[in-house]
């Protein structure tokens, strides 16, 4: 999968889970970035991208995204 | 030495002026050397504790980094935490320990505990075992590098203003900035904010809380003398003792740092004026509540999440709803553990954790502000009786008695009777001042005005406030012991 169509995908997800149709996401969006991304959100954030793209992510990868892009990446990684 | 002691007041200035009159390359050691010193006025033995929990946590982060082998690395960052908790659990919980195995074994024998196993706590090891393990858990998952200087590290752990009670830091904030050259030169700016944050810090400790400390005690001193009117005035006194002790601390601590051009975490934003449990833990000892989000919440969450994927056992809660309670209820539960080894603050953390919970699960949202404020802070007053309260059947009785014997208000007629009325006059001026903040966003202002005479008068007034309602006793500050 390509670098374009995983952000394509992921303002998708995040467009569903926070509820904003026009939500356009960077590799640096943070999570102080996105309005309503709390704990809570972060989970249904997480459990949406792996239905979504059909992949598991381990603790350790979740726990070493900073930023959209890393998040991206590890999926870039997982998809190809 | 505490910071509203005289030691204090002569010691930062010196240690201030020392620092910008040493070469810059220098300064790490004369911080840690000040940080050291300041430590061991307290007890000089458990420097001993800080220097090895400093060398095993920096050792163990070279050694990470030093291979590339994920097992290896995953035994060290294991072995590691095990360490840190483990000299907190020997220090801090060693005697609870021990008193709850001899209750359960031998509860025909009176409670006589071994005096080895009372240690003391070394204080503030609650606070920087946390800020190590931040260092160690960042270096694991690649966050940060591992620190290859001895010495800064050794500062981050002991860096004076934060040791005994934070706000904890993060080594991915706190010790880039030991090592930037531009942020320590000397700025008007930093020796301005800094010195304002710690008269307001002044403010806070020793008009609001060591003079609403005199009534509270009084009457958590004597419960059954007291009825329920007296208890709930106490316990609403007590929100602000507990809340005005802590920020002023941190507010002085916080001002301390910034008079040497360091930028240290905020702890409490108007946290009462929250309109949901979940918004009063982001504004509520900041530094705390972000911590256990990060490295005791997620990783819980993301287990549970493992668990509880398969939706087909759960037809009516979802996955992620089942996932965040248990992760919630545990972290608020060790939330309560970490203030002491007390069943009160086990009680009042899982309170929390529930609150938690079922604000998720009802999804409140009246729409009108003002009372979801209000519906939020009796919340928070209704856990505060069990953290005060020195065990849970004193906590139970001010419950029964509030409900069932209102009684009369206290009133101290003897020379205590200003105490209760200072400290109002104390919170009514807070009060104002957060109001202004939270609700008007005018651009008027005293403390930063442009007019610098004005804000030399609105400071000079504060300094004669807590110059003539301020307790001068060097009383602790309430956070010290946790």
């Amino acid at each position: 999968m390509e670098e374009q169509a995983i952000m394509t995908g992921l303002e998708k997800v995040f467009g569903e889970v926070f509820h904003d149709s026009v939500i356009q996401l960077k590799p640096d969006t943070i999570v102080s970035d996105v309005e309503g991304w709390d704990s809570f959100s972060h989970i249904r954030l997480v459990l949406a991208v792996e239905r979504s793209f059909k992949i598991r992510f381990t603790t350790q990868e979740i726990q070493s995204w900073a930023n959209v892009g890393d998040l991206c990446k590890t999926i870039l990684t997982k998809t190809r | 030495m505490f910071f509203n002691s005289i030691q204090y007041i002569l010691f930062l200035p010196a240690v201030v002026i020392l620092f910008y009159l040493t070469p810059l390359r220098f300064r790490w050691l004369l911080l840690l050397a000040a940080s050291y010193y300041f430590y061991m006025c307290w007890k000089p033995e458990f420097i001993v504790v800080i220097v090895v929990s400093t060398l095993i946590n920096y050792s163990s982060a070279l050694l990470m980094s030093g291979t590339s082998v994920q097992k290896r690395k995953k035994l060290i960052m294991i072995s590691t935490l095990v360490i840190n908790l483990g000299l907190l659990v020997i220090f801090k919980y060693l005697g609870f320990i021990a008193e709850m195995f001899q209750t359960i074994f031998q509860s025909d024998h009176p409670s006589r505990i071994s005096p080895a196993l009372l240690l003391i706590a070394p204080i503030g090891i609650s606070y920087y075992t946390l800020q190590s393990l931040s260092y160690i858990i960042d270096v694991y998952y690649g966050r940060r590098d591992a620190e290859k200087h001895p010495g800064i590290f050794a500062l981050y752990v002991a860096f004076f203003p934060l040791i005994l009670s934070g706000p904890i830091e993060r080594s991915t904030h706190l010790l880039p900035q030991l090592r930037e050259k531009e942020r320590q030169k000397l700025h008007s700016v930093n020796i301005e904010e800094g010195i304002k944050l710690i008269i307001f810090g002044y403010f806070l400790k020793l008009v609001i809380a060591d003079r609403t400390s005199i009534y509270v005690d009084a009457v958590f001193g004597n419960l059954p003398r007291h009825g329920g009117i007296t208890f709930m005035a106490a316990i609403v006194l007590y929100s602000f003792q507990i809340y005005t002790d802590f920020a002023g601390y941190s507010a002085i601590a916080i001002g301390s740092a910034r008079l040497m051009g360091f930028d240290v975490y905020q702890n409490f934003n108007r946290p009462y004026f929250s309109s949901s449990i979940r918004e009063f833990w982001t504004r509520w000892h900041m530094s705390l509540s972000s911590w256990l989000r990060d490295y005791l919440f997620n990783p819980l969450a993301f287990s549970f999440m493992r668990i509880f994927r398969k939706e087909r056992y759960l037809k009516i809660i979802s996955p992620e709803f089942l996932t965040y309670a248990f992760a919630a209820f545990i972290t608020f539960f060790i939330c309560g553990i970490w203030h002491g080894a007390r069943l009160t603050f086990m009680i009042w953390g899982s309170l929390h954790g529930i609150y938690l919970i079922i604000e998720r699960a009802i999804d409140r949202k009246t729409g009108k502000r003002l009372l979801n404020i209000f519906i939020t802070y009796i919340m928070v007053l209704f856990t505060w009786i069990f953290f005060r309260s020195d065990n849970v059947h004193d906590a139970f009785l001010i419950i029964r008695t509030i409900f069932t014997h209102p009684g009369k208000l206290y009133i101290p007629f003897d020379s205590d009777v200003v105490a209760p009325v200072y400290a109002v006059l104390g919170i009514v001026i807070l009060l104002l001042i957060e109001i202004k903040r939270e609700f008007f966003d005018l651009k008027f202002s005293l403390t930063k005005n442009r007019n610098e005479y004005v804000r030399m008068i609105t400071y000079g007034l504060l300094i004669f406030l807590i110059l003539y309602l301020g307790v001068f006793d060097a009383s602790q500050f309430m956070y010290f012991k946790f």
